[in-house]
């Protein structure tokens, strides 16, 4: 498999490659286009229906199989608009905030693992998306993607998480006291403590909402 | 919110998605064409813009331009499609290999399916999918 994203970062898009026999699996509603002489099955398993009710994906997944001879072509993309990373998914693992999963080849596992109470409140559900086994990912966001290493303790405004490793321990706390934290509209930010790798987006879509729903009459 | 294409127009016939119409030199003709009631189900607006003559088209898309040489056949999802060259001819389907249930449940829906040899223009996003990402927090009007 071969792939390239472009229009990084305002709108990226992943175009692959797929060599006879090869598949790749995607959200349902990222297929963009593609040659003929792929075939897609969507399919569905009890986990799909946990990840969707507890997970905020889709209870549903596209396989994009190539049973043709040759090279066929596929351009998968993210409904939000931003950049898309390709990561390296290994046994280790890696945790996903809602909605940020588009694509992965055939070796990843797709789990829900339970996230807490803090991940309740600070508004990304009680559970989490889990990716394990060992194949590629694509991942999506919002705006602008960072990949950064946690330095110890790191805060993070809510909604503005990506990705995690999965031995990162997550606390909800409040930006400063609790009335300053209103008052600066900082509310509630996320404090990461490990050494583990973090997938930091720009923008928030709750930010775009704020923006928008004044305007929308 | 997105790229836009400059088409050079060299007597051929462009047939594009009305709403990613932009502007034209004026020696070109702008009409109003008719792919039949299968636009419907493309999930595009049911008129389409038939472009000929010579000069410069401006097309506008949501997300990034990209385009095809199809040669043969190729597949896109409906609201994608931006323009194509009238020397190509599209049906509306499902995806090969689906059935219409698994289409519908797996969030594809209908696919254009592109047939002949020209040029086809692809937007990278869909306005549907991300109204659906950010319609559902907005508040009800």
């Amino acid at each position: 498999m071969d792939y390239d994203i472009r229009f990084k970062p305002a709108f990226a898009s992943v175009f692959l490659t797929l060599q006879p026999g090869e598949t790749i699996l995607a959200e349902p509603g990222a297929m963009t286009s593609m040659d003929t002489g792929l075939t897609m099955t969507t399919r569905f398993d009890w986990k799909g229906i946990l990840r969707a009710i507890l997970g905020g994906e889709s209870a549903f997944l596209n396989y994009f199989k190539n049973t043709s001879r040759e090279p066929q072509t596929i351009v998968i993309t993210p409904s939000n608009i931003g950049d898309v990373i390709c990561v390296d998914i290994n046994e280790d693992g890696l945790c996903l905030q809602a909605g940020g999963f588009i694509a992965c080849t055939e070796g990843v596992k797709l789990g829900l693992e339970w996230a807490g109470w803090a991940s309740f409140f600070g508004g990304e559900g009680l559970f989490r998306l889990k990716l394990t086994g060992r194949g590629k990912a694509f991942i999506g966001c919002f705006g602008g993607i960072s990949e950064e290493r946690i330095p110890g303790i790191f805060i993070v405004d809510t909604g503005h998480l990506v990705a995690y490793d999965p031995k990162t321990k997550i606390r909800i706390k409040f930006a400063g006291s609790i009335i300053g934290s209103i008052k600066s509209g900082e509310g509630l930010v996320m404090e990461l403590s490990g050494t583990g790798k973090m997938y930091l987006q720009s923008r928030s879509v709750d930010g775009l909402v704020r923006f928008l729903a004044p305007k929308c009459r | 919110m997105g790229d836009i294409l400059v088409y050079e127009m060299m007597n051929k016939e462009l047939v594009v998605q009305s709403g990613s119409y932009l502007a034209c030199a004026d020696s070109v003709d702008v009409d109003l064409g008719w792919q039949g009631f299968k636009s419907v189900f493309a999930g595009e607006s049911l008129f389409w813009l038939s472009i000929s003559g010579r000069g410069e088209v401006l097309l506008s898309s949501f997300g990034a331009i990209y385009e095809v040489d199809v040669d043969g056949e190729y597949i896109v999802d409906t609201g994608n499609i931006v323009a194509f060259e009238k020397t190509l001819n599209f049906s509306v389907g499902k995806p090969p290999g689906s059935s219409w249930i698994s289409t519908f449940l797996g969030g594809e829906g209908f696919i254009c399916r592109f047939k002949g040899r020209g040029k086809l223009y692809c937007q990278t996003h869909s306005p549907r999918n991300f109204g659906l990402e950010i319609g559902r927090k907005l508040p009800p009007r």
